[in-house]
């Protein structure tokens, strides 16, 4: 299905939003300006690696010095729900990459049902650990820090795993709701001007990077923290 | 004289640098490609999940010692698997300039600096050269590393340390360890309960089940820990009517020791 959408959406007189972009003038082409978004793009995310490593590294030097109050931590973690998540991370970035693939083959309508389902599977993912893991473990008494309450620790420093695990998995989520957010943006612009198509669709090229770094670091997340024993 | 005619002037490119520069086309990955990586991290995740169900298995069941690195290599280098599939084919590594690899690999060589350098100077905290002993004093605010300072405010109140170290002065390991102790005497105080009382809900809330097939029989054995009876015999044990002292204790010792 690529037939070429010249829809004229409200607010999008004429041609649609990607065939009416104009590249900045600074750049040679319009291929240049994507390389160079692109380029940015790319230290951005080796930054947010970086941010990322910090916390493997917390993780990395506690588990070393504490190791039996990690795994003790670790068996409050539910597998399943921990192995949703990664499975509702994976569904998103193959989403997400379709979408990618539909805008370089004008494909406007599965574009944004990707879009869509791919925000759906953020808020899925949020929704289960927010519903499952948080919230009954806030209650519980359970939680990072100097605000650890539960007075039925396992061992002695099973608040440092746990403040671990609120960090890492908290900053994480954290980046879910901005990429769900950049990802919504997204959709937004092509509901109103069929923003991306074949010679531009660097904001939505972009978006899906960033997902998929969140997932990778899911990916990583998820052994080091639920699969201990 | 034919005046040369107009120059087709495209207001996209005003400078005609269209035909310059290289014109590889975007790269756009097959559906097959895509399905494929999405069906093998699938695959891989569950099996993270069996292998380490797997080393659980042998550890209680069949009493396999399998060090603890073991769990963290078979965990991670199948999430390397994964996270170079997702690198690669997701995010276009594979079909684009090169430059982003190299990014992305130096960010990775950052990462590795990161955990090598601070393990390296973990490791080594309580290290102190021969010739650095006498000149060793505390640095910085005059806090010493090694220990602590023996009062924390937490909760809104000053918690005393009670770990005291060999030589009978006050040592602390961070603010957790006194932190769940202040909780489980609050828990006990509030609550009024007994010890036993408080073990038998601490035992539930960490689902800590008793088990008592922990013994070696016909199908199994178990790893036992601990000197047997006979390695405490000496030869002086042999001599002058020991003999049935010594095979009573090594019997007494055998049963008693696990």
């Amino acid at each position: 299905m690529s037939t070429i959408d010249t829809s004229t959406k409200a607010g999008a007189p004429g041609e649609p939003g990607w065939k009416r972009y104009k590249f900045a003038d600074h750049f040679r082409n319009a291929e240049d300006e994507f390389d160079a978004c692109k380029l940015g793009f790319w230290l951005f995310l080796a930054t947010e690696v970086l941010l990322f490593s910090g916390l493997f590294c917390a993780y990395a030097m506690f588990r070393m010095k504490y190791p039996e109050a990690f795994a003790a931590g670790s068996h409050h973690l539910d597998v399943k729900y921990g192995g949703i998540n990664t499975l509702v991370l994976l569904v998103s970035s193959f989403t997400v990459a379709m979408s990618i693939r539909c805008a370089q083959l004008n494909n406007q309508k599965w574009l944004r049902i990707n879009l869509i389902i791919t925000i759906l599977c953020a808020f899925l993912f949020f929704f289960i650990k927010l519903a499952f893991e948080y919230i009954p473990k806030w209650s519980q008494g359970i939680r990072p820090g100097i605000l650890y309450s539960n007075p039925f620790a396992g061992h002695p420093q099973e608040p440092t795993w746990w403040s671990v695990y609120y960090g890492a998995t908290g900053i994480h989520a954290l980046h879910v709701l901005i990429g769900a957010a950049l990802l919504i943006w997204c959709l937004v612009r092509s509901f109103r001007s069929n923003q991306y198509g074949p010679t531009h669709y660097t904001m939505l090229e972009n978006a899906g990077l960033y997902w998929h770094l969140v997932d990778v670091i899911w990916i990583f997340l998820f052994p080091l923290l639920y699969l201990i024993h | 004289m034919q005046a040369q005619p107009a120059q087709t002037f495209d207001p996209n490119d005003p400078h005609g640098f269209a035909e310059l520069g290289e014109h590889h086309g975007h790269h756009i990955t097959s559906t097959r490609t895509l399905v494929v990586v999405i069906l093998t991290l699938v695959v891989l995740t569950a099996l993270t999940v069996v292998t380490s169900s797997i080393e659980t298995y042998l550890v209680k069941e069949m009493g396999w010692m399998l060090p603890e690195w073991v769990n963290i290599a078979v965990a991670m280098s199948i999430a390397l698997v994964k996270g170079t599939l997702v690198l690669l084919i997701f995010m276009a590594l594979r079909y684009e300039n090169p430059l982003y690899s190299i990014i992305f690999l130096f960010c990775m060589f950052a990462f590795a600096l990161f955990l090598g350098l601070t393990g390296m100077d973990l490791d080594n905290r309580g290290l102190v050269y021969d010739w650095k002993v006498d000149s060793q004093q505390t640095g910085g605010t005059g806090v010493n590393m090694m220990h602590p300072p023996s009062t924390i405010h937490v909760l809104g109140e000053t918690i005393e340390f009670h770990d005291l170290n060999s030589t009978g002065e006050k040592v602390g390991f961070g603010f957790t360890g006194p932190l769940a102790e202040e909780l489980k005497k609050r828990y006990i105080a509030q609550t009024g309960i007994t010890e036993a009382e408080y073990q038998r809900r601490w035992a539930e809330a960490n689902h800590i089940h008793e088990h008592h097939d922990d013994l070696p029989n016909a199908d199994r054995s178990v790893t036992r820990t601990g000197l047997s009876g006979a390695l405490d015999a000496t030869a002086s044990d042999d001599h002058g009517g020991h003999d049935d002292h010594g095979a009573d204790d090594g019997h007494a010792k055998d049963a008693g020791g696990h």
